[in-house]
Formats: C-alpha cells, sequence, structure tokens
C-alpha cells in the first residue's frame, strides 16, 4: 500500500465521537488499516496525589477516576486497605456495600448503552437509559447522600444505614427497570438497523480476549465466564445466587447483550440483597469502640467520619484487591510504609485494560464502526486515563 | 528465581533477577499465567532501586484465575532497563508504556512509542518518583 | 399611479407569488419552522423530555427556531484558511436555492404553478439532482478531512437512491399515462390514489426520499458520532443555517411531489373548490405534512447505517422493488386499461 493511498484520520479529542482521547486512524477508502488511540487527556494523576494524601482522603480520589462508577471503585479500594489494616466489615455493612455496588452497576451500564446509542444514532436509547438512570441514582442517593461520589464505604464498614422506606422504593425502581428492559430491546437491542450496526463488527474472539487481556463485560461477551465476584468473591457474593452472563459471538452486539444480561443479574442480587439483609452494627466494633459518642451514632445510624481515620496508620505491607467494576476487574495495590500516608497506589482500571481492544477490534473494520465498537466496549477515558 | 514467598491472600510473589524476567515471564505463560494485570514500578529512593512487579493472572483456566501471581523484580535508578513483555504478553503493552512514562522505567526490545498519558513535549523527572517535586498551584503556591 | 399599478401587477403576478410566498420561499420557510419544531417536539415525546419549550410557551416553544436563526444571523462566519473562499461561500447558497426550485413546477391547483410543463413530474426530481453537485463542492471546497468524506458519502448516497427514486416515479408515469403533475393529479380524482394504485412505487419512493434528505436511518452523510457534522463541518453562521434549511426544504419540496404523485394532490376536492388555489394549497400541504412528520419521527425509531449498508439496500432491495413497481404498473395499465 503506498503512502498516497492511505488517509489519516485524527478523531478527537476535539470530536463529538470521540471522548477526551484522540484516535489516530489510518483508512484506505473506508477501511481502518492501523487504529491508534491516543490517551491521556486527563490524566490526573491520581496514584502520585494518593501519595500525598492520608488513607481516607483517598476514598474521594479514587472515585474520581470514574464517576459513573464510583461505588465499585470505593469499593476495591477500601478492600486493599482494609486488608492492610486487618479489619473486616461487619456483616450487614458487608451487604450494604454490595446493594451499592450493585445499584451502581445498574445505573453505569445504563450509561454505557445511553452513550453507545447515540454513538451509532439511537438519541432514543440515549435519553431513554440516561432517564432511567435517575431511579437509581435517586436511591444511592437516599442510600449515601450522594449522587454519583458516595464516599460511602469506608474501612470497617460503611457511612449509613438503610434508610426507612428504602426496600420499597427500590423494590418499584427493580420491576420499573424490568418492563423498561423489554422496551429496550424493542426499540435498540433488536432493532434491525442496530442488529445491521453491531452484528459480527469489532469482533474479538476468545483467545484474542485472552491474550491482549480485556476485562469485564467485553470479557465475557468473547466467551470467558471470568468475573471476580466469582473466581474471587469478595464481601457476600458468595452467599448471593447469580450468573456470569457469557456470550460466544465476541461482536459488539454480544457485549451489548452482556450488558443487558448484567443488569438483569444485578435487579435479581438487589432483590436477594433486601430480602436477607441481617441486622446489625454498620461499623466494626474496633472502630465503633473509638467512636466518641456511640449512642449518637446508634440514634441517627449514619457515621460521621471519626476524627480516628485521619490519622490511619497500617502497618507495613502490601496488599492487592480485585474488584468486579461495571466495566471489568479493578485492580488496587497499596504499598503501605507504615505511615499515614501510602508509599505507593497503584490502580489499574478497567477501562485501561480495556484501551487495547480498539487496536484489536477495529483493524479491518470500516470508519463507521469506530463508534459502533467504542460504544460497545464502554470504554471511559477518564477512567483509562486516571 | 531467587525467592518465592505466598503472600497473604492465596496469592504466590516470586522474585528474580531483571535480566531473567524474560526466561521467567516465558515460563509462566507455558503455566497458563496468559495475561498481566498489572505493571508498578515504585520507587526507593534511599536504596537506590525501583521495585518492578508484575501481576498476572490467568483467563483460560479459570482455576489459576483464583491466584494473583506476583513477580518482583529490581532495576537501578540510574539504569532503569529491563526486557519488555510484550511479545509474551501482549497485554503489558498499555502497562509498560504508562510505566515508562511515569517511572521512567525503559523497557528494552520494543519499538519507541510516543508518550502515552503525559504529554508529547514532557521533559524531566519522572512524575511517579520520589524524586519529583510536585508544584502547588493556588493558595498553597 | 400607473407604474404602482404595473408594479403591484407585476409582484402579484403567479410568476412572482409562487416562488416567493406560496408555495414558495415564504411558505417553505414557515413550514421548516413548523416541521423543525414539530420533529423536535416528537422526539422529545418519544425521548421523555419536553423539547423546545421556552420560546413563547404559550405556543409550546413552537418559534424556536425563529431564535436560532436570529442567533445564528449574529454570529460570526468563519471561513477556514484553506478552503476555496468561493466555493466555501457560494455552495450553500446554490445548495439552497437549488433545494427550493422544484417548488416552481408543483402546481397546487388545476391553473396555480409557475412553470407549467407537461413534463413536471420528470422536472422536479431533475432539479434536485443538481443539488448533491454542490453538496461535493461544499466538502470540497472546506479544505476538511470530516467533510470530503461526509461529501463523498452524500454522493455515493445519491447512486443509492437516485435510480430507484426515477425508476419507481417512472413506474407512477407508466400507471397514469403521463408526466404532467396537473393530470397526475387529475387520473386520481377516482379515489383511488397512488399510493393505492401502486403500493410498490410509494414505498420505493418514500425511502429514497428519506435518504435524498439524510433523514434517520440514512443520517450517513452528517453521522455526527463519526464525522461531526459531516459535509458542514467548517461551517458558521448563517451559511450553516443554509446548509441545514437546504435538507429539509428538499423533504418540503419532495413531501408536497409525494402527495401529489400518491396521495391524490389536492383530491377529493372537487371544480368549484380548486378555482382558488388557497384551498387546494393547503390540502396538498397539509398531506405534505403527514408526510414530513412520518419522515422526522424516524429518528425516534431508528439508528444509524452504514454507508455500505446503505448502497447494498439501494441497490439490492430498493432498486428491485422500484423494477418490481414498474412491472406493477405493466400490469395494472394492462389489466385495466387505463
Amino acid at each position: 500500500m503506498s503512502e498516497e493511498q492511505t488517509l489519516e484520520l485524527l478523531i478527537g479529542p476535539q470530536h463529538p465521537g470521540s471522548g477526551h482521547m484522540r484516535l489516530v486512524a489510518e483508512m484506505d477508502g473506508d477501511v481502518i488499516l492501523n487504529f491508534e488511540p491516543n490517551i491521556g487527556y486527563v490524566h490526573r494523576a491520581v496514584e502520585k496525589i494518593a501519595e500525598t494524601k492520608t488513607y481516607v482522603q483517598i476514598i474521594p480520589l479514587v472515585e474520581r477516576t470514574s464517576l459513573p462508577d464510583t461505588a465499585n471503585h470505593n469499593l476495591g479500594y477500601v478492600l486493599a486497605l482494609e486488608r492492610l489494616l486487618g479489619i473486616d466489615a461487619p456483616l450487614r455493612a458487608q451487604y450494604l456495600r454490595i446493594l451499592l455496588a450493585e445499584i451502581n452497576r445498574i445505573h453505569s451500564h445504563l450509561y454505557g448503552m445511553g452513550i453507545h446509542g447515540n454513538m451509532i444514532g439511537s438519541t432514543t436509547m440515549l435519553m431513554w437509559a440516561f432517564g432511567d438512570r435517575e431511579p437509581f441514582i435517586e436511591l444511592a442517593q437516599r442510600l449515601t447522600g450522594a449522587r454519583l461520589s458516595y464516599s460511602y464505604i469506608i474501612p470497617g464498614g460503611v457511612r449509613r444505614d438503610l434508610p426507612q422506606d428504602f426496600r420499597n422504593d427500590a423494590l418499584k425502581a427493580l420491576s420499573y427497570m424490568e418492563r423498561r428492559l423489554k422496551d429496550y430491546d424493542r426499540i435498540f437491542v433488536h432493532n434491525p438497523v442496530t442488529l445491521a450496526r453491531l452484528k459480527g463488527v469489532g469482533v474479538i474472539n476468545r483467545i484474542d480476549a485472552a491474550r491482549i487481556g480485556v476485562v469485564g463485560p467485553n470479557l465475557r461477551a468473547s466467551g470467558i465466564a471470568y468475573d471476580v465476584r466469582k473466581i474471587e468473591p469478595y464481601c457476600i457474593y458468595p452467599d448471593l445466587d447469580f450468573e456470569v452472563v457469557v456470550r460466544d459471538e465476541g461482536d459488539a452486539h454480544a457485549r451489548l447483550l452482556v450488558r443487558i444480561g448484567e443488569i438483569e443479574q444485578s435487579i435479581s442480587m438487589i432483590r436477594q440483597i433486601l430480602g436477607k439483609i441481617p441486622d446489625g452494627s454498620i461499623l466494626a466494633d474496633r472502630y465503633l469502640d473509638l467512636v466518641p459518642s456511640r449512642t449518637r451514632f446508634e440514634k441517627r445510624s449514619s457515621v460521621k467520619f471519626p476524627a480516628l481515620f485521619s490519622g490511619l496508620k497500617p502497618s507495613k505491607g502490601e496488599a492487592v484487591s480485585r474488584v468486579e467494576a461495571s466495566r471489568g476487574e479493578l485492580f488496587h495495590y497499596l504499598v503501605s510504609d507504615g505511615s499515614t500516608h501510602p508509599y505507593r497506589f497503584r490502580i489499574v482500571t478497567p477501562s485501561f485494560k480495556n484501551l487495547i481492544a480498539f487496536k484489536h477490534a477495529l483493524l479491518g473494520q470500516k470508519l463507521a464502526d469506530i463508534p459502533a465498537v467504542y460504544g460497545s466496549l464502554d470504554y471511559f477515558p477518564p477512567e483509562a486515563d486516571r | 528465581m531467587t525467592r518465592v514467598l505466598l503472600t497473604k491472600q492465596n496469592g504466590l510473589s516470586i522474585t528474580v533477577d531483571a535480566s531473567k524476567i524474560l526466561e521467567t515471564a516465558h515460563l509462566l505463560k507455558n503455566l497458563k499465567f496468559d495475561h498481566v494485570i498489572s505493571v508498578t514500578a515504585t520507587d526507593y529512593p534511599e536504596e537506590n532501586r525501583i521495585d518492578v512487579i508484575y501481576h498476572v493472572s490467568s483467563f483460560e483456566d479459570l482455576e489459576l484465575a483464583k491466584t494473583i501471581l506476583e513477580i518482583r523484580t529490581t532495576v537501578s535508578r540510574q539504569e532503569p532497563n529491563i526486557h519488555t513483555l510484550v511479545a509474551v504478553w501482549p497485554s503489558i503493552e498499555f502497562l509498560e508504556r504508562e510505566t515508562t512514562d511515569l517511572m521512567g522505567i525503559n523497557f528494552g526490545g520494543r519499538e519507541a512509542m510516543a508518550r502515552l498519558l503525559l504529554p508529547e513535549d514532557f521533559e524531566g523527572e519522572p512524575p511517579l518518583r520520589k524524586s519529583y517535586t510536585i508544584r502547588t498551584e493556588g493558595i498553597d503556591a | 399611479m400607473n407604474v404602482v399599478e404595473q408594479l403591484l401587477q407585476i409582484l402579484l403576478s403567479p410568476t412572482i407569488i409562487i416562488p416567493l410566498i406560496f408555495p414558495g420561499l415564504l411558505t417553505t420557510f414557515l413550514v421548516i419552522i413548523f416541521i423543525a419544531w414539530f420533529e423536535r417536539k416528537l422526539t422529545a415525546k418519544v425521548q421523555l423530555r419536553y423539547g423546545p419549550l421556552y420560546v413563547l410557551k404559550s405556543l409550546g416553544g413552537l418559534p424556536q427556531l425563529v431564535a436560532d436563526l436570529l442567533k445564528f444571523l449574529f454570529t460570526e462566519i468563519i471561513i477556514p484558511k484553506g478552503s476555496d473562499k468561493k466555493a466555501f461561500i457560494l455552495s450553500p447558497i446554490f445548495l439552497f436555492t437549488l433545494s427550493m426550485l422544484p417548488v416552481v413546477a408543483i402546481p397546487l391547483s388545476n391553473s396555480y404553478a409557475a412553470f407549467f410543463s407537461d413534463l413536471s413530474l420528470l422536472l422536479v426530481l431533475a432539479l434536485l439532482t443538481i443539488t448533491p453537485i454542490f453538496m461535493l463542492l461544499l466538502g470540497w471546497s472546506s479544505n476538511n478531512k470530516f467533510s470530503f468524506i461526509g461529501s463523498l458519502r452524500d454522493g455515493y448516497l445519491m447512486m443509492a437512491y437516485e435510480i430507484p427514486m426515477f425508476v419507481s416515479i417512472l413506474a407512477m408515469a407508466v400507471a397514469y399515462d403521463t408526466l404532467d403533475l396537473v393530470q397526475v393529479v387529475g387520473r386520481q380524482s377516482s379515489g383511488l390514489w397512488g399510493i393505492a394504485l401502486n403500493p410498490l412505487a410509494a414505498i420505493t419512493f418514500f425511502v429514497a426520499m428519506l435518504m435524498t434528505t439524510a433523514r434517520f436511518p440514512f443520517d450517513v452523510a452528517e453521522a455526527e458520532s463519526e464525522l461531526v457534522i459531516g459535509p458542514y463541518t467548517e461551517y458558521s453562521g448563517i451559511i450553516f443555517v443554509l446548509c441545514l434549511g437546504a435538507s429539509y426544504a428538499k423533504l418540503s419540496v419532495l413531501s408536497l411531489f409525494f402527495a401529489e404523485v400518491f396521495l391524490g394532490g389536492w383530491n377529493p376536492l372537487i371544480w368549484p373548490l380548486t378555482l382558488n388555489p388557497i384551498l387546494p394549497g393547503v390540502a396538498v400541504f397539509v398531506k405534505g405534512l403527514l408526510v414530513m412528520g412520518l419522515c422526522v419521527f424516524m429518528r425516534s425509531i431508528y439508528p444509524r447505517f452504514r454507508i455500505d449498508q446503505v448502497l447494498k439496500l439501494g441497490w439490492h432491495t430498493l432498486f428491485v422493488l422500484s423494477v418490481a413497481s414498474v412491472a406493477l404498473s405493466l400490469g395494472i395499465v394492462w389489466v385495466l386499461g387505463f
């Protein structure tokens, strides 16, 4: 192929379809010969900032890496920190953590589906999905007091107890979502145009998926039943009955269907959690004893960050944690030198692992497939850049 | 392989010499460790070393997937050179590029790559090293 | 006095009124305002939103487009350095004018048209086929890769819709045995409208019409997530409005055309009512607006096809359909002996 026959197309960072990144596509006519994502436009050096913050200050910081998926990022970090500290959260707190994590997974998947819909031109899917995130964001707000940046999960427990009327509203939201999923199916998921756009597009086969190390729904859409919630179950996942949604096609449509399957699984998990959440404390006894006004805490059933957290000093050592965030496996690695700040903090976010899929899934595809595949990967640039 | 350790969370940690990293990777790849979860470099300026830590696991073998294997190796701060593993584990590509950017580790044996996370024209101390001075803005400045 | 009278006579003559006022520029402008509002309002309804609301709340935000237009009027027109300036400025003007022009050949009653021709059926379409040339020029002169790809896609699209469109109209010409729109409407006075006479041709023409006017799911030339806004990427201010207006003007013209060929034109109005062009004109416009409404409704149902899929659809399905519609027409003529 001689130089003159190809066209180098720079998509982004100022482009409605690129997100905070630059996509460099080498085109031969309408066919992509080479594809290189260029990221870093929203790099905020979270790992470096973390070295200057106390352990508890890092909780809101890690949430900033991925705003649609804060609960899982919060959880992943706190699990690593708890391993360093050597404490466990009480059972009720564990249930509440997973409750929030699954609520978050639903609205994060809806976010991804909405963007995906918009990218292939279905503004209806965008508006519906974003509209239907609202009940879940509201639920999370009831539980945590915040719409997106919850900072709900703290070392040794959670910040607030389940509100009084939460259960009924949650069940209402869940059955609403189940109805809506049927609507989505008709207008978008099995719309003939969607099928034409997504079927067989951006295929990552099983072998490639493992080789290039994509994670999350993208991996499971390629036929690998890898889900951290099953492989290395954390919190109360062993007690919950759920399936790992797997599809074998590996194309953009399979990735969409896996996300929808996961929303269904999350709905069922939230029902189970609401059904069997045990009574008890929401903060580990070790910290509860140190909370100055224990009686007030019990009356208000919420934890005001106790001053002791600001001086949290884990012993020297290292801890890793992995959780299944909405976009895939989220890895935290924490090195402590015994001071109040981590010596080294490493996050590998699912979007960063999925970045490589762009290079592989788009080769030989058409120009118009770039947004179709981009959306199907549910790639979130700020999460990748950290 | 110089040291094998069992970590707290049913993980395994092995320490190898930086020159042996490629062989180790090949060996592990044959044991079905098929992808890299993370590449972490940790700077220890007092001891004049940078630890490069690989976390690898498996997707193909879901039993093996329950383990995160840690491969630790050390390079010097002045000559932070180590062989690339991109030929063994393609999934390491962006992780290595990120580490080059932020920690200044040179992964030999792969073609020179443009900067990934930092601006193209970034110069000076790699930002994640401890010797990097953080410039603050606003009221702290 | 005499001069003024003469001037008035010239101004009120059909050759001026038709292109400028009814059904020309002014009416089309009003129709565009309405249909753009209707599109947004309808899409908003489907998508659980309000849509335009605050510009005259009592009318539900109907004059929103007027407000947008005023805003665009005062927006600086930026002409990129590397562009071909003359072509860059002139091609949207030509594009819009040519999209509007076919309106002169569309009669609104037996005696009301700016340009009577016994070939008006072909004339309308023939005038519209010139517009893609300016679309290409527009993309080329912008000197932007996205504009260029967008206008190329528009050129390709033309390949997909043009032939089925002409062939389906040919089918109707065979069925009606005329190329004159006035007669076409006359033939439908029996109550057997074109859409019932030859539904294949109607479907083909409708889909081709969606392609021509870049409605969803054939919005490939302007595909926002791929090409920013396709050929118009570098445009700003009032010339950008002309670009956008051109596709609506085309939609309006083609919908009127569809109403005349397939929906019976000013039928079922009969002789004494058709003397004054207002009433039959309104009838045609109402039918046209219904067609337009259906076209813009596609936005809330369908995502966007890929260009190769559109071409495939054009050649594999539409073309075959259009040929079948000609066969159907021949059959009809043979059986009914029109």
